[in-house]
């Protein structure tokens, strides 16, 4: 910072006015042109002065508008993410979520097709990140293909859904990050006694 | 909205700052829902593909219990009185009585029964032969069968089945063909050389019901040589069928990549669109909260608006040295923060002015007051604080 008489007084003004980070900017700037010659600069470099710092914060005020959306969209981002991990835990056919990367995992309770005695449980794994989102649901109580899903052609080998309705509408869950309706449709989907 | 020092802070997020963008925003917005819709529509398509394909690989993974199943469907057919397959692996169709529709005259003429043979090893169109077995006539087996077969537009058909081992769609296509006749042409006009059907005969898979497939030796030998004819086909289409799978899946997850990319990006857009309209409608209120004040203080005589740029016109003032000032025009740009500030003194008020005319004296004022409260009103126009800086400059000229 530059010293002198000029930025001294201004330096005294600036904490009078109690906004130190705009002050100081502004009493950087005031002791460069205070400094320079000739003095009679001091009238219309009040006006102009102000001005030109203005009009340097107005160039990059979009810049700070948009870093205060994205900070706020975080925030949202966060609070909704939150509220969507209590949303699934609290399902009835949930019994635990392994999250925090990519993908989220949810361990289903026993599953079973309508109008059949054999149940299964499944771990569905959501793909949100990436190139490649989608779900992968594979069987935990057996083997991970030996499963009513599959045995029924819901699922193929990989786990994929084999329903196209239900695949597209999974994408575009997965899109909205509504991971709770998605947990809900999948186990209906695999309650469900139509083989796809 | 920020807060600075627990006191409302208007930013300079202005009309001119945030309109631009917002235009921006409401262009991009229907491209990129338009964008989404697009990429939908492709996944829809992509999705229904790879359906079919998967229809198409489970048919070939059942294997031998697949293609009995479409043995025993081909033996109920309505049409089909007894379906042999001999050692040659030959397959030939007994069939029901056939009619034919002559488009002309809307009625049926009654063929008779034929027999259709088809070598299963060759497969080609090549080695179907149409035999009638109860009413040639005129050296016609049917319309469009003389010494030879002419199958018009079933050729192309016909072929991809055979070609895919799809034996009963085959088989259904060269019904269809026996039933129809092309009568501009003399093979199709020969239709009219076989008696009229029987009425409402037109169609015996109307008439009939299905019977269960029988299931005695002859008949199960006549299906195990037709699994074996089809099998190899079904085994060897298996193997590319699953990389044809496997690369549509792969398509498919790019493609579902990209839609939710783009709804994403249609989310994001209207939000982006949503919060710069909140904070411009916010702006805009309290900018015309803040006029509302300057308005009614009682030292200002007008206030205006146009775009960013704010004016005030005060009424005449009196200086503590008692001299008077017959106003001061305050202009403030919000969007650059530029403050000016001219007095206009009253005629007769200062010596060094034409008599009886008002002298405008540009940035006097600013001259005068100190450092401190220059910075302050610099402030002050950064947080777009109006009434707050009407009132100071108006103390500040009253030497308050």
């Amino acid at each position: 910072m530059t010293t002198g008489p000029v930025a001294q007084t201004a330096v005294e003004c600036a904490d009078a006015a109690a906004h130190s980070l705009v002050a100081f900017e502004i009493i950087n700037t005031l002791s460069r042109e205070y400094e320079k010659p000739p003095p009679r600069l001091r009238e219309p470099a009040s006006v102009t002065l102000g001005r030109d710092l203005l009009q340097k914060s107005a160039e990059t005020e979009l810049a700070r508008f948009r870093q205060v959306l994205a900070k706020d969209q975080r925030a949202k981002d966060e609070a909704f993410l939150e509220e969507q991990y209590d949303r699934i835990s609290a399902l009835p056919q949930v019994e635990s979520i392994e999250s925090g990367a990519v993908p989220v995992t949810v361990a289903t309770r026993d599953i079973s097709r309508h109008g059949s005695r054999q149940s299964d449980r499944y771990g569905i794994s959501i793909y949100h990140k990436g190139n490649t989102p989608g779900v992968r649901i594979l069987g935990q109580s057996r083997d991970t293909l030996q499963t009513a899903a599959y045995e029924d052609g819901k699922i193929d080998e990989n786990g994929r859904i084999v329903s196209p309705e239900v695949r597209l509408l999974c994408v575009e869950l997965i899109a909205q990050l509504r991971f709770d309706k998605l947990i809900s449709m999948i186990t209906r989907y695999l309650e469900s006694g139509d083989e796809t | 909205m920020e807060q600075v020092n627990g006191q409302r802070n208007v930013p300079t997020w202005t009309t001119s700052l945030l309109e631009p963008e917002l235009e921006k925003l409401r262009t991009a917005l229907p491209q990129a829902t338009e964008k989404a819709r697009k990429l939908r529509m492709e996944v829809r398509k992509a999705l229904a593909q790879l359906a079919t394909m998967r229809a198409e690989q489970k048919k070939h993974r059942d294997g031998s219990a697949s293609l009995e199943r479409e043995f025993d469907t081909l033996c109920v057919h309505p049409l089909c009185r007894q379906i042999t397959v001999g050692t040659d692996l030959t397959l030939s169709v007994r069939t029901e009585p056939i009619d034919c529709l002559d488009e002309r005259t809307r009625k049926h003429h009654r063929l008779g029964e034929f027999e259709i043979s088809l070598n299963l090893r060759e497969c080609g169109i090549g080695s179907i032969r149409i035999t009638n077995l109860t009413n040639p006539r005129d050296g016609y087996a049917a319309p469009h069968c003389h010494d030879r077969i002419c199958w018009r537009d079933y050729v192309g058909p016909l072929q991809g089945f055979l070609q895919g081992r799809d034996i009963p769609s085959a088989v259904e296509t060269i019904f269809t063909f026996l039933q129809s006749a092309d009568t501009g042409d003399d093979w199709g006009r020969s239709v009219t050389l076989w008696p009229l059907a029987p009425e409402k005969k037109g169609d015996p898979r109307m008439n009939k019901a299905a019977p269960a497939p029988r299931q005695d030796r002859a008949y199960l030998e006549n299906r195990k040589r037709y699994v074996e004819a089809c099998l190899p086909h079904r085994n060897s289409n298996l193997a590319s069928l699953n990389t044809e799978v496997e690369t549509a899946e792969r398509a498919l997850s790019e493609l579902e990549g990209k839609y939710v990319d783009a709804l994403r990006g249609e989310q994001e857009t209207k939000a982006q669109h949503d919060a710069h309209l909140g904070a411009l409608q916010t702006f805009q209120r309290e900018i015309m909260e803040e006029v509302q004040r300057v308005r009614e203080h009682p030292r200002v005589a007008s206030i205006k608006t146009e775009g960013d740029t704010v004016s005030i016109e005060t009424k005449p003032l009196i200086r503590a040295d008692r001299s008077v000032v017959r106003g001061l025009a305050i202009r403030i740009s919000l969007l650059t923060g530029a403050l000016d500030i001219d007095e206009r003194l009253e005629a007769g008020g200062s010596a060094d002015k034409p008599s009886g005319e008002a002298m405008i004296r540009p940035g006097a004022i600013l001259a005068t007051v100190d450092v401190g409260r220059h910075l302050r009103w610099l402030q002050l126009v950064s947080q777009s604080r109006l009434f707050d800086l009407a009132q100071d400059v108006i103390a500040a000229t009253e030497g308050r």
